[in-house]
């Protein structure tokens, strides 16, 4: 590049930046500038978490030579995080895979696109015949496009007729999906990011957003610069960056967040701060079953048992919940619960709730998400800009593909189930296949399909977008699992070889991101569409391609009857949706904007759900209504959810808690990010986050080795006793990135009952140096 | 050498302590000073590698509480590897 291309690259580079940060007149002068580049720019959101930042991506000669924040783009507004600097190089690692292979004598062995699809197919046939349909499973993912993981569940449910079809949203959003559906009968939020422009306390529940989402932290920053009133309260076990730049701190022992959530519903009860009118209005109360297990015998079952019961009854519940107990349980101080119930109920404040996997790896994750709604419900604090509960998500389409196409064991496309006769019929219809194709009862959650692959229930196993012999609790048994042979067959596809492909028989090599056209949806409910821009490398094919090969093998292809696939399945996908306060807008729409926000109702998106003057579904004069809980008049449910401990606690033996969950250099499992030699240099390994005093008494010192046991394993790591992270006493905290260190095999894999999610962040362990 | 652009958002009353710091670095260009505590700076490294490095070394910077990136051109970078 010559030095005049270089100044003008500085010069587009510096406007660039100056149009996102200074907006008015230089956001218009350099969007009127001609862009004398030479590339091509297309739109497209992030690959990475569940914020669904807008990105561009410029492509020159075939090749994308740039990225750039999209100015255009609400959630990000012309700016992207560090994760910005990723997208050069995840597509382009040296170690890409580009052709199928073959696990023949213990090896991978380079094999042709038909004969690896042939085969796949072959076994496929032959598990159904011998063991039935229920023997074959499909495991994707929340970064699976819309059209993947609707092409998954149509081929899985309506053509082989199983319900065995998972994604690893099962591992983080599930429990969200459970708590709306119990409080609101419909997945996702009311709200929406606006609200973190215009509210004024914002709690974060064991939200690390500044790592984890730190263009959405970036929001609520600028917001608090603005206005001096705002209040960030972080709720948390371990001391972050976010902690740093929060208000106030609040540290509180794992598990006791239910006992903290009942006890401040408890004050805002005990000294009248609710809102009689608002619950009068729309709130009915409940509770449901409990000591309701942890999942942790194969096979488990529960059915919750909702039953009524009066405010009088949900009042004398909280009786128990004093801020002396619930101080006793959490560590927090009284003061602290009196004063931050009374700031959740302050009547001039406009109050956020905000989480993740804090709550939703959870083994009562479902109940943390009741709870919380239990609070603004009372308040009235819903459905109005700036006061919401607000659930974020990690992945980039866990919301617009796995649980809006709804690609769980027991789901069917916008929130039907498979157990509702009605909508079997209704999916069947649109489907054009016999109602009786699709099975009535769910089978496996993702914890126990792999549990089904180890026993030997389950025998082909087709692994798309995901890495769960990395990601999953209680590894071990699951790793092991896979390769017991004995008819199992695991097929994986992925970009580049991971701790799941080195146990497949089958790898085939994916189209990632702008190598393949897909759509999005986003945390709030925005749906976002980019085209193919780039040839993916060598043989590599989209996973839609590959599904669908696989439908035409086992004599399914009729239900993929495309020409423009994309667009055909989009029309088709949005009938589901249609009608249902889930309206999806037609597919041109998404060429053009910056995505839309559902319900999309004549072109208009929505920006606040169940709210009259902005949800269409609200009539004229009814203010606020929880349209789809029919059985219970429209109103959303006060849930009474008791404190129950974790699954594993400390105790003599194991005496510290181990939390595992993510850092910002690094992506989930890595298998991308890891890809970038850099990163690994800046976060190279999982180290272990120890407090200094816990350190000291077991003679550990900064940098020294660790070694980390629980029950089901043991790990030697680098003590980090001053890093970004700081560990409570009495706490660990360990990033679950690392190949080298599977830290999720001392994991426990016990599960919410409701949602079967499993808990990431609390199981016992011991320390030693090593 | 890939370029890149980022918004450095300053704490209030520091910003001039950040991009005197800043000035110093050789890699790091300052091109806007806003009023409304942001900086605008051009990075220009040997590799991506060196981009993350010097864009964590400002996150550190003491006053600064946010880097967003802007703008990423790394045209060389594919050459290289064509």
């Amino acid at each position: 590049m010559d030095l005049s291309r270089r100044d003008f690259i500085k010069t587009a580079a510096a406007a660039a930046a100056l149009a996102a940060a200074a907006g008015g007149k230089f956001a218009e002068t350099a969007e009127a500038a001609p862009d004398t580049s030479g590339l091509k720019w297309g739109k497209a959101p992030c690959r990475f978490c569940g914020t669904g930042c807008g990105v561009l991506v410029g492509v020159k000669d075939g090749k994308i030579v740039a990225t750039k924040g999209d100015p255009k783009a609400p959630v990000n507004k012309g700016l992207n995080c560090i994760k910005g600097y990723f997208l050069s190089k995840v597509l382009n690692g040296k170690d890409r895979l580009t052709k199928p292979l073959i696990r023949k004598g213990g090896k991978m062995i380079e094999a042709s696109w038909d004969e690896a699809l042939d085969l796949i197919a072959a076994k496929f046939r032959e598990s159904i015949d011998r063991n039935g349909p229920d023997s074959v499973a499909i495991y994707g993912s929340g970064q699976w496009t819309v059209f993947e993981g609707y092409a998954a569940a149509k081929l899985f449910k309506g053509g082989i007729g199983t319900n065995n079809i998972e994604p690893n949203a099962r591992l983080c959003m599930a429990s969200a999906v459970t708590g709306f559906m119990t409080t609101f009968a419909s997945d996702e939020p009311m709200g929406c990011y606006d609200d973190l422009d215009v509210g004024d306390t914002y709690f974060l529940w064991g939200a690390n957003m500044a790592e984890c989402h730190p263009v959405l932290f970036s929001r609520l920053i600028e917001n608090r610069l603005k206005n001096p009133e705002v209040k960030i309260i972080d709720f948390g076990t371990r001391h972050t960056r976010t902690s740093q730049m929060a208000d106030q701190y609040i540290k509180f022992t794992p598990q006791t967040d239910l006992a903290l959530l009942n006890g401040i519903a408890h004050i805002i009860v005990r000294d009248k701060l609710y809102d009689e009118n608002f619950i009068n209005q729309h709130a009915v109360f409940k509770k449901g079953k409990t000591n309701i297990g942890y999942g942790l015998e194969d096979k488990f079952k529960f059915a919750d048992d909702p039953k009524p019961i009066t405010f009088d009854e949900y009042k004398e519940f909280l009786k128990t919940y004093t801020p002396e107990y619930v101080s006793g349980l959490s560590g927090v101080p009284v003061r602290t619960i009196e004063e931050v119930a009374r700031l959740y109920a302050d009547k001039e404040r406009k109050v956020n709730s905000l989480w993740t996997m804090g709550f939703n790896q959870h083994v009562r994750g479902t109940w943390a998400n009741n709870l919380v709604y239990n609070i603004h419900l009372l308040t009235g604090k819903i459905c109005k800009p700036g006061e919401n509960p607000m659930s974020l998500t990690g992945q980039p389409s866990a919301c617009g593909t796995t649980r809006e196409v709804g690609t769980f064991t027991h789901r069917l496309p916008a929130d039907m189930v498979v157990t509702n006769p009605e909508h079997r019929e209704k999916a069947a219809k649109i489907w054009g296949i016999d109602p009786k194709k699709i099975p009535d009862k769910p089978t496996y959650s993702a914890t126990e399909m792999f549990r089904a692959l180890d026993r030997g229930d389950i025998k082909v196993v087709w692994v798309q977008v995901t890495n769960p012999f990395q990601s999953l609790p209680n590894l071990s048994r699951y790793r092991k699992g896979a390769r017991k042979g004995d008819g199992r067959f695991v097929i994986v596809s992925d970009i580049y070889p991971t701790r799941s492909t080195e146990l497949a028989d089958v790898i085939l090599p994916s189209a990632s991101w702008v190598e393949k056209e897909g759509v999005f949806g986003n945390a709030e409910r925005r749906t976002q569409q980019w085209f193919k821009m780039v040839d993916p490398p060598g043989e590599a094919r989209n996973d839609l391609w590959q599904t669908i090969e696989l439908a035409k093998r086992l004599g399914y292809g009729s239900l993929f009857p495309y020409k423009y696939v994309e667009k055909e399945m989009w029309e088709e996908y949005r009938l589901f949706n249609a009608g249902q306060g889930k309206d999806l807008a037609p597919y041109e729409a998404y060429t053009k904007a910056r995505g839309l926000r559902w319900p999309v109702v004549n072109g208009k998106e929505t920006l606040y759900r169940y709210a009259e003057g902005h949800d269409p579904y609200v009539k004229p004069g009814e203010g606020i209504k929880f349209y789809k809980n029919k059985k219970d008049d429209g109103k959303a449910v006060i849930w009474a959810r008791p404190y129950e401990p974790a699954a594993e606690a400390p105790d003599r033996q194991y005496p510290f808690w181990l939390c595992t969950g993510r850092v910002l250099e690094h992506w989930h499992t890595g298998t991308m990010t890891g890809r970038v030699p850099e990163l690994k240099r800046a976060y190279g390994a999982a180290v272990c986050e120890i407090h200094p005093e816990d350190a000291k008494k077991l003679g550990v010192k900064q940098g020294e080795k660790v070694k980390v046991s629980s029950r089901r394993g043991s790990i030697v790591l680098t003590a980090d006793l001053r890093g970004r992270g700081k560990a409570e006493k009495g706490n660990v905290f360990v990033a679950f990135f690392d190949e080298n260190k599977l830290i999720n095999e001392l994991c426990i894999d016990a599960y919410c009952p409701i949602s079967g999610e499993p808990d990431f962040k609390k199981c016992a362990v011991k320390l030693e140096k090593a | 050498m890939p370029i890149s652009s980022v918004v450095i958002s300053c704490r209030p009353g520091k910003i001039d302590v950040i991009e005197s710091r800043l000035k110093g670095l050789p890699q790091l260009e300052i091109h806007h000073r806003l009023e409304n505590g942001c900086l605008i700076a051009v990075l220009e490294t040997e590799t991506v590698d060196a981009e993350v490095s010097l864009f964590n070394e400002i996150m550190q910077t003491d006053g600064v509480f946010d880097v967003r990136l802007a703008y990423h051109h790394f045209e060389d970078l594919q050459e290289l590897q064509t």
